[in-house]
């Protein structure tokens, strides 16, 4: 069964920070040879990174960095922008510049409120309906009250909304009542949450197995314990199937320009 | 061959109708069968889906029909002790009668909600406890740990679901060697939790325990397994410190 991992923390060939020793699988490579020991043959790969006070010049040789390091991973990672939505118009033609030159087809990860992220100004949803008009799938983190606008807003694109709680709200079922409107939207099950016994089912039955998409949220996730969480999930094999990768081939189809 | 005890599981009676069906193991069997998976040989099993306040005689009732219960699962599970705090003082005599009577070491689980915790009933649980030698499994805010390690000097405490991955978050048990992280629960998949509570508790401290039904046993025991520990430190986390803990309720 194919397994795509929907959101991966991107290190770039041979970067090292100063804690490293404390912890595992901090290099480029041996990322790779996680998501490999998993099963998982693709990975969208962006830098969960501070994009306040950054400029737009910096922000695009971030992003050159963050697809040339894609490709050096031989067709594994699958390169997401990072964007600043406050730059407004600078913020979409720095998307386009992702999209059309160097081959993104996802924006993120991508913040209600931290890492110097600010939801709800007119900047912020310009960028968003940039996204959409591009044929770009944001990865949103975003608290449950955000999800009915961001829902409503732009029925006619795509949406990747992050793990199956949020900070505020640590119980999955409210984030899955949430979503449950709205097509638009669908869920990556990364992070911390998908160690709940029974809430990768409680997602498919909330929102169907046609809106759930794997994600491992490495390094904070081993992988190997994530796709093991869905395959004793409950589910059945057809879901699985769609979870681990239909559904994001699918969306990767929608931004087929 | 590593022995894996579960520190902290959670069972029904057999025949016993989960309230909801959002479990994946909703009966006594299919939960025993989970943790045979698993490889658990023994599970310190509480019961926390069903906890409606109870009588006094009540409670005598439920807790000798746990322990019923858990002889007839061949000693898979070792049954903890059903109180509730809203007792008031009859908690202590409660807890007397499981120890004395029905031989039970643990009591599980306190403080899960905040009309438990902090209580008088509450401390004087914890401080009975702790006269009669058995080990109870309490629920604690990271700002409430301190107040729970100064006051209960004397006896041993598992905290529930202590998961924690950075060294400031896991030193506010440092000074208070008589509390037990209890590693369990959902969030055991964070990737370097143990090795970081092992690193600076020592592995001694950490016990280990699934959080069923909140938690798959088979996954929480792989999390382990693939944390980097060496295998003596598995060997504690998995059930050497459990045994040390179930000692210390035998002096």
């Amino acid at each position: 069964m194919e397994i795509i991992d929907a959101q991966v923390g991107l290190r770039y060939p041979g970067e090292r920070f100063p804690d490293d020793e404390r912890r595992f699988e901090t290099t480029f490579q041996s990322k790779l040879d996680v998501l490999r020991a998993a099963g998982i043959s693709r990975a969208v790969a962006g830098r969960n990174e501070w994009v306040g006070g950054i400029s737009c010049v910096e922000l695009l040789f971030r992003n050159r960095m963050i697809a040339e390091a894609c490709q050096a991973s031989e067709g594994m990672l699958i390169p997401s922008a990072s964007i600043n939505p406050c730059f407004g118009e600078l913020a979409c033609d720095l998307m386009r510049q992702c999209r059309k030159e160097l081959g993104m087809r996802l924006v993120g990860e991508m913040f209600d409120t931290s890492l110097g992220f600010q939801w709800g100004t007119p900047e912020y949803y310009q960028v968003l309906a940039c996204a959409v008009e591009l044929r770009m799938i944001p990865l949103i983190h975003c608290e449950n009250e955000v999800i009915a606008e961001l829902g409503e807003r732009y029925p006619e694109g795509q949406f990747l909304v992050m793990h199956l709680y949020s900070g505020k709200v640590r119980d999955h079922r409210p984030r899955l009542v949430a979503l449950a409107p709205y097509p638009n939207l669908s869920l990556v099950i990364s992070g911390t949450p998908i160690g709940i016994a029974g809430a990768i089912r409680d997602a498919v039955r909330m929102l169907g197995a046609d809106r759930v998409v794997f994600g491992t949220d490495h390094p904070s996730i081993d992988p190997v314990i994530a796709v093991m969480m869905v395959r004793r999930s409950g589910i059945s094999e057809e879901d699985q199937a769609k979870v681990f990768a239909g559904n994001f081939n699918r969306l990767w189809e929608w931004t087929d320009v | 061959m590593i022995e894996i005890i579960d520190a902290h599981a959670s069972f029904v009676f057999p025949g016993e109708p989960l309230p909801n069906d959002q479990s994946l193991w909703p009966t006594f069997e299919s939960r025993l069968e989970v943790l045979r998976e698993a490889g658990i040989k023994q599970a310190l099993a509480s019961r926390w889906e069903c906890s409606d306040a109870h009588t006094y005689d009540e409670l005598v009732r439920l807790n000798r029909r746990a322990v019923e219960v858990c002889k007839v699962a061949d000693d898979v599970l070792i049954p903890a002790a059903i109180v509730d705090v809203a007792l008031g003082e009859r908690v202590c005599e409660l807890l007397s009668y499981c120890r004395h009577e029905l031989n039970m070491r643990f009591v599980g689980e306190t403080g899960r909600t905040s009309a438990e915790w902090g209580t008088a009933a509450f401390w004087q649980m914890l401080d009975h406890a702790a006269t009669i030698k058995m080990i109870p499994i309490v629920h604690c805010a990271d700002k409430a740990l301190a107040e729970l390690g100064d006051r209960c000097t004397l006896g041993r405490i598992l905290i529930a679901e202590f998961v924690r991955r950075e060294e400031y978050q896991v030193n506010r048990l440092n000074p208070y060697p008589n509390l037990y992280p209890l590693f369990s629960g959902h969030r055991l998949v964070q990737a370097g939790a143990v090795l970081c509570e092992v690193r600076v508790l020592g592995a001694e401290r950490v016990v280990f325990g699934s959080g069923l039904s909140g938690m798959d046993p088979v996954v929480a025991v792989e999390c382990i397994r693939r944390s980097h520990l060496n295998d003596e430190d598995q060997a504690l986390v998995f059930g050497g410190n459990f045994r040390a803990l179930w000692q210390w309720t035998e002096a």
